[in-house]
């Protein structure tokens, strides 16, 4: 059963020509990729792109795959390099047009009110400390794989979901008193 | 409620409102696009009428004709094979069969030189050198008691022999012992006295009758003829007592 193997079973499978496996592991991890990219950059048609250029570089390169337990750490920082490259060029403004709210039309109005300050507050989040939340409360990745994702020892990463989450969690106290 | 416990309520809280929030998704389009693009390389197959044109290097090669039908001409490069080799074949066993036939004869001849053949074969041309023995009348035997020595081959029989190699004689006997060829050598007449119609006991049987006929004369001209001709003949002592006291 293909829901019972690991991540780098699945990519030796795909790796010798078993389409299933490859729709296996996009199962797993082409919502949490796509909600990284379209985190990180801000815009719904980059994450589009850079989803599509990681999962057909995945794709060019499973030849030279090596097991080596983490295949979520390797599909993260394909993606991250990719759309670093796309954020290095220069007539690229940076300024994201993605709005959560977008896709909550059935929410209520006091929880589209929470979201979008929720939203706010994240996107007003440092670089780094945005990103690591994001992984590990969107994609679901573990302290040591965001580790390897953002290149940045486990304690690092620790502290800055810590701060991270102190900012937001005054962001969460000012509205409760407002 | 502590100031750490007051945190990590709203930590949990706050985690329960991340969880909460509406998440970007990919689309359905996106999955297809991805999907399309993996699965035709994986299975390469006929292209649709709106692919996009593939680079003729991006194909796989088609097989060479040399390949493709590599087990046909395999198996006919076997049957030529086979066309050829078994006339060959037929050839050299026809010839392999005639050297058989061709031995025969020589056989024969030998066989027929040799005045008591001793042969031991079962093979067809072998009964056939019987009959023909068979059919051919016995060789007078001047001493019947003791066959005669075997015929020294000459050149062309020895030849022979040794172009039919199946048709071996039996060995040769081992070498009597010494008395007995001192008593053949002593029966071996002497050339040009022993008649040559009776063999030495024959001829003292008929000296015996002369002198129970009471002819001594002849009887003692027969005897010395006869020890001339067989010098070393044992005599029976009755015999040789009465022809000494002719003598």
């Amino acid at each position: 059963m293909l829901p019972d193997q690991s991540d780098d079973d699945l990519m030796l499978r795909y790796r010798d020509g078993e389409l299933s496996a490859f729709q296996e592991l996009y199962r797993r991890h082409s919502r949490g990729l796509y909600r990284f990219l379209a985190w990180r950059s801000g815009r719904s048609e980059w994450a589009d792109e850079v989803a599509q250029e990681t999962w057909l570089a995945v794709h060019h390169a499973r030849a030279r795959y090596a097991a080596q337990g983490s295949f979520r750490s390797y599909l993260f920082q394909i993606g991250r390099n990719r759309l670093a490259d796309l954020q290095r060029q220069p007539d690229i403004d940076d300024c994201g047009d993605w709005e959560s709210v977008q896709d909550s039309a059935e929410a209520t109005a006091l929880g589209r009110q929470q979201n979008l300050a929720l939203h706010a507050a994240i996107r007003q989040l440092p670089a780094e400390q945005k990103e690591a939340l994001v992984l590990q409360h969107f994609s679901g990745l573990s302290i040591e794989e965001i580790a390897l994702v953002v290149a940045a020892p486990a304690e690092t990463v620790k502290s800055r979901l810590r701060y991270a989450m102190r900012k937001l969690r005054e962001q969460f106290r000012q509205e409760e008193t407002a | 409620m502590t100031p750490v416990d007051k945190d990590d309520f709203e930590d949990a809280e706050l985690a329960r409102r991340l969880a909460a929030m509406p998440q970007p998704e990919p689309s359905a389009e996106l999955d297809a696009a991805i999907f399309a693009q993996v699965q035709k390389d994986l299975a390469p197959g006929p292209d649709a009428a709106n692919d996009p044109a593939t680079e003729p290097a991006a194909e796989a090669p088609r097989p060479g004709l040399l390949r493709r039908y590599r087990a046909p001409l395999a198996f006919a490069a076997s049957l030529a094979g086979v066309m050829i080799l078994l006339p060959v074949w037929r050839t050299t066993r026809q010839k392999e069969l005639v050297p058989v036939e061709v031995s025969i004869i020589p056989v024969e001849t030998r066989m027929l030189e040799a005045p008591s053949p001793n042969v031991e074969s079962a093979a067809p041309s072998a009964v056939i050198a019987d009959k023909k023995l068979d059919a051919m009348p016995a060789p007078k035997m001047e001493m019947p008691a003791s066959p005669p020595p075997p015929p020294v081959p000459s050149p062309e029989s020895a030849a022979a022999a040794a172009a039919a190699p199946e048709f071996e004689p039996r060995p040769a006997p081992a070498p009597a012992p010494a008395a007995e060829s001192d008593l053949r050598a002593r029966q071996a007449p002497v050339p040009g006295i022993a008649p040559s119609h009776e063999s030495p006991k024959e001829w003292l049987q008929s000296i015996e009758r002369l002198l129970d006929a009471g002819e001594s004369g002849p009887a003692a001209e027969q005897w010395k003829r006869f020890r001339k001709a067989h010098p070393d003949y044992p005599v029976a002592d009755t015999l040789a007592e009465r022809l000494k006291a002719l003598e």
